[in-house]
């Protein structure tokens, strides 16, 4: 009965609740004691603590407790990498950015240039279609002096237009020959 | 001098020229009179036509006549190699057999063929004089 004695506040208001009970009831303060004290030690006794499997769950919880904060800092650690890469792909993407408008700007450049070149070899066409036209005339105004002045030409045709007269007789010639 | 001569080397040359394209016309039109003349009309006039290559082929225009006469005369070259090959494997090789004959009537097609241009080009350039 030594966890009976008031020790408390709690303990002294249970032992004036008991004391009320027995002035109404009119019965002795130690008989009620007894009666409480023997409830109460029964369902003491009805209780069974598995201490080993307390001991276990104690161990499960302190291990899921150390499980979670290996995780939160894991989480931390990913935190502050992630942050990392963003601050690097902040830097990355404005990179990309000043290249991609240098490149735009050499593409532009290329493009002037190309325009320039096609400008260019449209003239060149141009030129090369006026040499040829004016090495053409210049063939046909030659031609054309040479038939008025040169008597070698004059010589040179008669002797093609004589050679074309026997080349046409020999070729009726060689008809009439076959047809025999 | 020489030049004088490779045009009447050439000249001689496409006058047989002439000869193998009115010989190759008549096989194909017939020996009769009539076809003779028209053979003979139809080989003065290719050969009148392929005299005047050069100008013909170096004309620069891009108009319907000239382009068309390019036509004409790639058609015209054509035709004056099937004669001359007709023409000189029958007057020239007749008594060849063979394939020997065959090899030799190509090598005269190509070297009487190309007398014509070749004249035309000692006619009408400008740097062979």
């Amino acid at each position: 009965m030594e966890f009976l004695k008031p020790r408390s506040k709690a303990n002294k208001k249970l032992f004036d609740l008991i004391t009320k009970i027995c002035i109404e009831l009119n019965i002795d303060e130690s008989v009620a004691i007894h009666f409480i004290s023997r409830d109460l030690e029964r369902i003491y006794n009805n209780v069974h603590i598995d201490d080993i499997k307390l001991n276990q769950l104690e161990n499960e919880i302190k291990k899921q407790l150390q499980e979670e904060t290996d995780l939160k800092q894991e989480i931390e650690k990913k935190e502050a990498l992630i942050k990392n890469l963003a601050i690097k792909i902040t830097v990355l993407s404005a990179s990309c950015d000043e290249k991609a408008e240098l490149l735009e700007n050499r593409r532009q450049e290329l493009f002037n240039l190309t325009k320039k070149v096609n400008e260019l070899n449209s003239s060149l066409n141009e030129i090369e279609k006026q040499k040829k036209k004016s090495a053409y005339e210049l063939i046909i105004k030659n031609h054309a002096i040479k038939t008025k002045s040169n008597s070698s030409f004059k010589k040179i045709n008669i002797i093609l237009s004589f050679f074309t007269v026997i080349a046409i007789i020999i070729a009726i010639f060689l008809i009439l020959h076959k047809r025999k | 001098m020489s030049n004088t001569l490779l045009k009447i080397g050439l000249g001689v040359v496409t006058a047989w020229d002439t000869v193998t394209t009115v010989y190759g016309t008549s096989t194909i039109l017939g020996t009769a009179n009539l076809q003779i003349a028209i053979s003979i009309a139809f080989a003065l006039l290719l050969t009148a036509y392929l005299l005047r290559s050069i100008p013909i082929i170096k004309n620069p225009s891009d108009e319907i006549i000239p382009v068309g006469a390019k036509i004409l005369w790639f058609l015209a070259i054509l035709y004056d190699i099937f004669t001359a090959y007709t023409g000189n494997f029958d007057l020239v090789l007749g008594n060849i057999g063979g394939g020997q004959k065959i090899i030799i009537s190509i090598g005269l097609t190509i070297f009487i063929s190309s007398a014509p241009i070749g004249l035309s080009q000692l006619i009408f350039n400008t740097d062979s004089e």
